[in-house]
């Protein structure tokens, strides 16, 4: 018994100290020219929308249906990157660009339904980053599958839930862009894939991202 | 002639009082909270709809209150396998990825407490501090009442 229980305590202590020893270097700051105050800004001449978000390291380990959400909605500890600006505020700089929202989705037709709308190229960049990588390198899809972001819309739906959803990995009849490679469910009811965040190219968790989308050519 | 029975350890170490019954309640809440909250976390259904961090703090607090109602403090041989079998189903869950063992109960800790202001890295030194202190009190106290 006595040995059993030495056994637990090394067991339970080495827990203890693996735990602080795995811990990452703290991130950097970013000097980025976007800020809390100011996280998004759209840039007529490059037809370009940028937000500032934050990483969220819990995913690098496990699986998501969420790329993007707003800080303060109800999703907002629920995907791999946190983002300053608000979900209308996204909507809105995607329509000030001109793009056109599919506002094909709803939560009826949802699961067969494969997300519509203008297609988005999504990039992301950092302080120190070497390049700006695009957005299916920093989350990486189980099937490989290149991402196909569209503008799916959504701006009733997402005021009406309030999750801060502003770019889903699956179809979504809230997110305001979605990957439409997949109609929802894909991740968490069926299974078909598994998104999780890039730890071998994204910075630490807490570190400052801009995250920019454009009209894919 | 007849033997002694060596009465076998118990998960109970006889009636506790004051501030010591209540922290080592909360230790062990704190780590069935661990327990309940890794693999609720890792069911994608269930991670993307709740919040399962929240056993921690539900489990920190009922601990406390179950031990005060049943006026019998937890024993230090409960703490430890506690802390076993939050290893055993890190390591089930997860295997060896030392990245996982620390981020995912330090991210379930910053969500149950609502500390999101907390790096991962700040959170997994507290929950690292929780144990490590912990430990230490618990056995530094145990050769004390020796």
């Amino acid at each position: 018994m006595k040995k059993i229980m030495i056994l637990f305590v090394i067991l339970s202590l080495s827990f203890s100290v693996v735990i602080p020893g795995a811990a990452p270097a703290d991130p950097g700051s970013a000097k980025i020219a976007l800020t809390k105050e100011k996280p998004i800004t759209v840039d007529m001449k490059e037809k370009s929308v940028s937000v500032l978000a934050q990483v969220n390291g819990k995913y690098f380990y496990q699986a998501t249906r969420h790329g993007v959400v707003f800080s303060g909605g109800s999703n907002g500890e629920k995907s791999v990157f946190r983002s300053y600006a608000t979900h209308q505020d996204f909507y809105d700089a995607l329509m000030k660009l001109g793009l056109k929202a599919g506002n094909n989705m709803t939560k009826e037709n949802a699961e067969k339904t494969f997300v519509q709308g203008d297609l988005l190229e999504v990039t992301v960049a950092w302080e120190g980053a070497p390049k700006e990588y695009a957005l299916d390198e920093v989350i990486t899809d189980s099937n490989k599958k290149p991402f196909q972001i569209r503008f799916g819309g959504n701006l009733k739906n997402a005021l009406q839930f309030k999750t801060g959803c502003l770019l889903c990995l699956d179809s979504c009849p809230v997110g305001i862009t979605s990957n439409a490679n997949y109609t929802m469910g894909a991740v968490e009811k069926r299974s078909e894939v598994i998104f999780k965040g890039n730890d071998k190219i994204l910075p630490p968790d807490g570190s400052l991202v801009v995250i920019n989308v454009r009209a894919k050519k | 002639m007849m033997h002694a029975v060596e009465k076998p350890p118990s998960l109970y170490a006889g009636p506790g009082k004051g501030f010591s019954l209540i922290f080592r309640a909360a230790l062990v809440g704190f780590t069935l909270g661990l327990i309940l909250a890794v693999p609720a976390s890792s069911w994608v259904w269930l991670e993307m709809r709740v919040n399962a961090g929240l056993l921690i703090p539900a489990a920190t607090l009922l601990c406390p209150v179950f031990t005060l109602w049943r006026r019998n403090a937890f024993s230090y041989l409960l703490f430890l396998m506690g802390q076993t079998i939050l290893v055993i189903i890190l390591l089930a869950i997860y295997g060896f990825d030392r990245g996982a063992f620390w981020v995912v109960p330090a991210s379930l800790f910053r969500e149950g407490f609502h500390f999101t202001g907390l790096t991962l890295k700040t959170a997994g030194l507290t929950v690292g501090g929780i144990f490590l202190g912990g430990n230490f009190l618990w056995m530094f106290s145990l050769r004390r009442s020796k």
